[in-house]
């Protein structure tokens, strides 16, 4: 049992706060993948879903005005919603730091919240008695 | 490595296994349930204390409790706060026993090498083995129930065993395996007890049997540890970025004429097969320009599983980052087919240039010689299509074909220049197997019934022998649906018995355990042929114990069931024996093929017999027609030698490759080849039914002296045949048998008529004919029948001597 106890203890300071680093990074890393950071940074000019505006007639100067603008127009779309998204990942990724880092708070002080807890269960027991 | 450092590894897991043991996973459960609750609910007893407290409006509404949670907030607050605790406990203690539990594996998926590991199962048998035993350790793990039931050993054998039998940790062989499993505890006690093997083999389990299973428990314990952390970025990964929709075009018109192939979308299971090809193919698929690929095979060895594998590698980000985001789109040659021409045309253009827009799209087209067929019989020239777009640096294309149409096709530019190509090999038993288990955890759980070890191997071992058309994994998944639907009534356990009662329903072959009317029939083969064939007892000896040793498993599995030369003069019950032999083995006479050789002798026969692009061959058509069967080859030393050749590799590996260059299977069928060859030796080496074992052995050697020396068959030829067997002569006494047996027949077929007639010992005589016809054997006797015996008794019945209900006795003076 005093070992389970040592092992424990060891096992709580040591792999399982390495461990809590190890999952912001996969989380960090799966809302980037998820809103595409790269990719979007990549491309962030790039006409929205592809669109294709380059391909219509350019007969005379009114076409080539049009698909300018056209292809102006779905290229800063294109460029809004990838901002918005980047941004929203962002967010969720700094929403996941900051909350992983309370988690890795209360983890470090469990054991002290938990003998605190006993300490004060303790008390109120004896108060109610 | 030392067992010793194993055992010194596994003690790390000593206070996990001991937290296990006072906290059991299902009282841990309950518990940390429980507590969950009990804080919840009692703190929002102090809650609506405190609301009480707070708000005297709140107060006046609800009077009656706020006397009593008032009266009892210090309870509450004691019942809380010891949840609190409780929950924290368990939480945290849980938390560091799912950590050793996954930690081995984990490793494995993060890359970071050590010398070797222990799993969490492992170390639990081994701990427990330092008190017990190393047999009874690993017994007492939970996990290993599943390796004795799927063999088929009841814990009550085994411990009766394990008690006189305990073998100490230094007995045992050296671990070659880099994770120590529960699995690979069990096969190093395999390796290491004599006395242990004995009592498998007893029970009928084979070493590959043994270790199969063992690998089937690894295999399932590691899945079900791997989907359960949903946290692991292998888990995680496999949600698609909604990037991909945003920055890459949409397939509104191909997704009408192509579907998407994902994770989901086939069922491949955990086994990764055909792991080299799968990563050849990912290979191709990343370079910037001509990233097509064309992956050649034969039919059924599983070309489609390769891309569907990829599918799902790219579906749960476990691929190179240049793929990642593409998306794969199968065409469904069925709507394809139904298009006419111009349709065809503006689809497969409409559906291209929609990729070229998407970017990241990769289109299959799974049977390319299909789609190239439905297109030219449309006048489209598919591959002109093609190349209009294979080389736009954003379009990929895989396409798969047997090695026929490769061939046909090959020398075409599209092919030579644009795609890369993959060969697929043949589908072997080994890689099947943990297929089959995987799949067959599925059937069980649908269908409630239980597949031992011992019929996954059989079924293994059946689905490369018998079932040689469809797609491996495809047919495995039929055979075991069909075998859990073949066996009714209340038998749970699908055991040999039942896949090869199964399997002799589907293909007419018997396989398995040899029981009952097989057993019967085997022990009483040389009766039998014996009854149908006259006066051939060495020749028919040999047979027999050649399909015998055939039958138990004795012989090569990747040959024909048997394969027999029958040489001798004419008439003397070769042709007889084969049919014999087709009927015992298939049921009837007709599962009989017979190839005349005689009509092989030109220079172009071979291909005549193999076929060609255009057409199929002989030798395929008859094994199309009948896929199980006896297949006899009559007058085969009149056949060239380029024929010759080619039944040098069906005799020795039961496959051919035909004109088309695919390959076929041979290996369902008893092949005899008959041949007159050396009849004019075996006539003046006096061999005859009187003739000792060791004279026909004699005579046999010098004949086939004498036959290669004449050049007929190539002494590696020869060697090939399971058997040669000598047909001697038939002496006057068979020739009398074989008469009477004709007659018999023909009584037989006349009293059907209506008539009755008998015929004299001295009309049996005379239908043997003079001299001369000695030479033919039976088939002089059955001439002179049909010539003299059934001409008499015609004219009898047009004359009206012989009316229907009468009787006639036919003498030789009524015959000429």
């Amino acid at each position: 049992m005093f070992r389970l106890f040592i092992d424990y203890t060891t096992w709580h300071y040591t792999h399982a706060v390495v461990n809590i680093f190890k999952l912001t990074k996969e989380f960090v890393r799966f809302f980037l993948n998820l809103f595409s950071m790269s990719l979007f940074l990549r491309t962030l000019f790039s006409p929205l879903f592809s669109i294709p505006v380059d391909d219509v007639g350019r007969n005379d100067i009114s076409d080539v005005i049009a698909v300018f603008v056209g292809g102006v127009i779905l290229r800063i779309l294109g460029a809004f919603f990838r901002l918005c998204l980047i941004a929203l990942g962002l967010l969720l990724s700094i929403f996941t730091i900051t909350f992983f880092s309370i988690v890795f708070v209360l983890w470090f002080t469990m054991p002290a919240v938990f003998i605190v807890g006993v300490y004060y269960l303790i008390g109120t027991i004896f108060t109610t008695i | 490595m030392k067992f010793q450092e194993v055992m010194n590894f596994a003690k790390k897991y000593s206070s996990v296994v001991l937290l296990n043991r006072i906290l059991p996973s299902p009282l841990r459960i309950f518990v940390y349930t429980c507590s969950c609750i009990i804080f919840v609910v009692s703190s929002l007893f102090l809650l609506v204390n405190e609301l009480y407290a707070r708000y005297p409006l709140f107060v006046a509404r609800y009077q009656s409790l706020s006397v009593v949670f008032s009266s009892h907030r210090n309870e509450v607050l004691v019942v809380a706060l010891f949840s609190f605790l409780l929950f924290m406990l368990i939480y945290a203690l849980h938390t560091y026993s799912r950590y050793f539990e996954l930690r081995s594996i984990e490793r494995v998926f993060e890359g970071n090498e050590s010398r070797f590991r222990v799993t969490y199962e492992a170390a639990l048998g081994l701990l427990a083995s330092e008190k017990v035993g190393f047999m009874n350790g690993l017994l007492s793990v939970d996990d290993s129930r599943f390796v004795m039931n799927r063999l088929l050993v009841s814990p009550s054998d085994f411990k009766e065993y394990t008690s006189t039998v305990i073998v100490a940790v230094d007995q045992l062989v050296p671990l070659y395996n880099e994770t120590v499993t529960v699995g690979s505890l069990w096969k190093v006690l395999y390796e290491s007890n004599e006395e242990l093997r004995k009592f498998f083999l007893s029970r009928k389990v084979q070493k590959e049997i043994y270790f199969d299973t063992c690998d089937w428990l690894d295999r399932m314990l590691e899945d079900s540890k791997r989907s359960s952390a949903w946290w692991w970025r292998e888990n995680l990964s496999r949600t698609r970025g909604i990037g991909k929709v945003l920055s890459y075009g949409g397939t509104h018109f191909m997704s009408r004429y192509a579907r998407e192939l994902s994770a989901s979308s086939g069922d491949v299971g955990n086994v990764v097969l055909h792991k080299d090809s799968v990563n050849a193919l990912e290979e191709v698929l990343t370079k910037t320009h001509g990233a097509n690929a064309v992956i050649v095979g034969e039919k059924g060895t599983g070309k489609h599983t390769i891309i569907q594998v990829l599918a799902a590698r790219i579906d749960r980000g476990n691929c190179y980052s240049e793929i990642e985001h593409k998306r794969l789109f199968e065409f469904d040659n069925t709507i394809l087919s139904s298009l006419s021409a111009s349709e065809l045309v503006t689809v497969l253009d409409r559906c291209f240039a929609e990729a070229c827009v998407a970017r990241n799209i990769i289109f299959v087209i799974h049977d390319v010689a299909a789609v190239f067929d439905i297109a030219q019989k449309q006048g489209v020239d598919l591959f002109q299509i093609l190349e209009r777009y294979i080389t736009h640096p954003d379009v990929s294309v895989i396409c798969t074909c047997e090695q026929s149409f490769y061939q046909r096709e090959v020398h075409k530019v599209i092919f030579d220049k644009d795609f890369e190509v993959i060969h697929v090999e043949s589908m072997q038993t080994r890689l099947l197997v943990p297929y089959i288990q995987d799949y067959a955890m599925l059937v069980e759980w649908q269908t409630g019934k239980f597949f031992p070890s011992h019929s996954i191997a059989l079924i293994a071992a059946a689905l490369t022998k018998y079932f040689v058309e469809d797609a491996p994994l495809v047919k495995a998944g039929n055979l075991l649906h069909k075998i859990a639907e073949h066996t009714t009534g209340d038998s749970v356990i699908l055991d040999e018995n039942s896949v090869s009662e199964t399997i002799k329903a589907l293909t007419g072959v018997a396989t398995g355990d040899i029981q009952g009317d097989e057993k019967e029939k085997l022990l009483t083969l040389e009766e039998t042929l014996h009854n149908n064939v006259m006066g051939q007892n060495e020749a028919l000896k040999i047979v027999a114990s050649t399909m015998r040793r055939s039958r138990a498993g004795l012989t090569s599995s990747s040959k024909p069931i048997g394969s027999f030369l029958f040489l001798g003069p004419t008439g003397v019950g070769k042709t007889e024996t084969a049919k014999t032999l087709a009927r015992v083995f298939f049921g009837d006479d007709g599962a009989m093929s017979r190839i005349d050789m005689n009509e092989y002798t030109m220079d172009n026969s071979s291909s005549r017999l193999l076929g060609n692009d255009s057409q199929e061959g002989d030798i395929a058509k008859l094994l199309h027609i009948r896929p199980y069967g006896v297949l006899l080859l009559d007058e085969f030393e009149k056949a060239t030698s380029d024929v010759k050749d080619i039944f040098l590799r069906i005799l020795d590996e039961g496959l051919f490759t035909n004109g088309a260059g695919k390959i076929i299977s041979a290996k369902t069928q008893i092949v005899i080849a008959t041949s007159n060859a050396g009849s004019t030796y075996i006539r003046q080496s006096g061999l005859s039914a009187t003739s000792t074992k060791e004279e026909v052995e004699s005579i046999k050697s010098k004949l086939i002296d004498v036959i290669v020396s004449e050049g007929l068959f190539r002494p590696e030829l020869i060697n090939r045949f399971d058997a040669v067997v000598v047909f001697h002569p038939l002496g006057d006494d068979s020739r009398m048998l074989i008469a009477r047996k004709m007659l018999d027949a023909l009584k037989e077929r006349v009293l059907q008529q209506g008539y009755e007639v008998t015929f004299t010992d001295a009309l049996v005589k005379k239908v043997l004919g003079n001299e001369g016809d000695v030479m033919f054997g039976g088939r002089a006797i059955q001439r002179n029948i049909q010539t003299e015996v059934e001409e008499a008794i015609a004219k009898k019945i047009i004359e009206g001597s012989l009316q229907v209900g009468g009787t006639v006795v036919l003498d030789a003076d009524d015959i000429e």
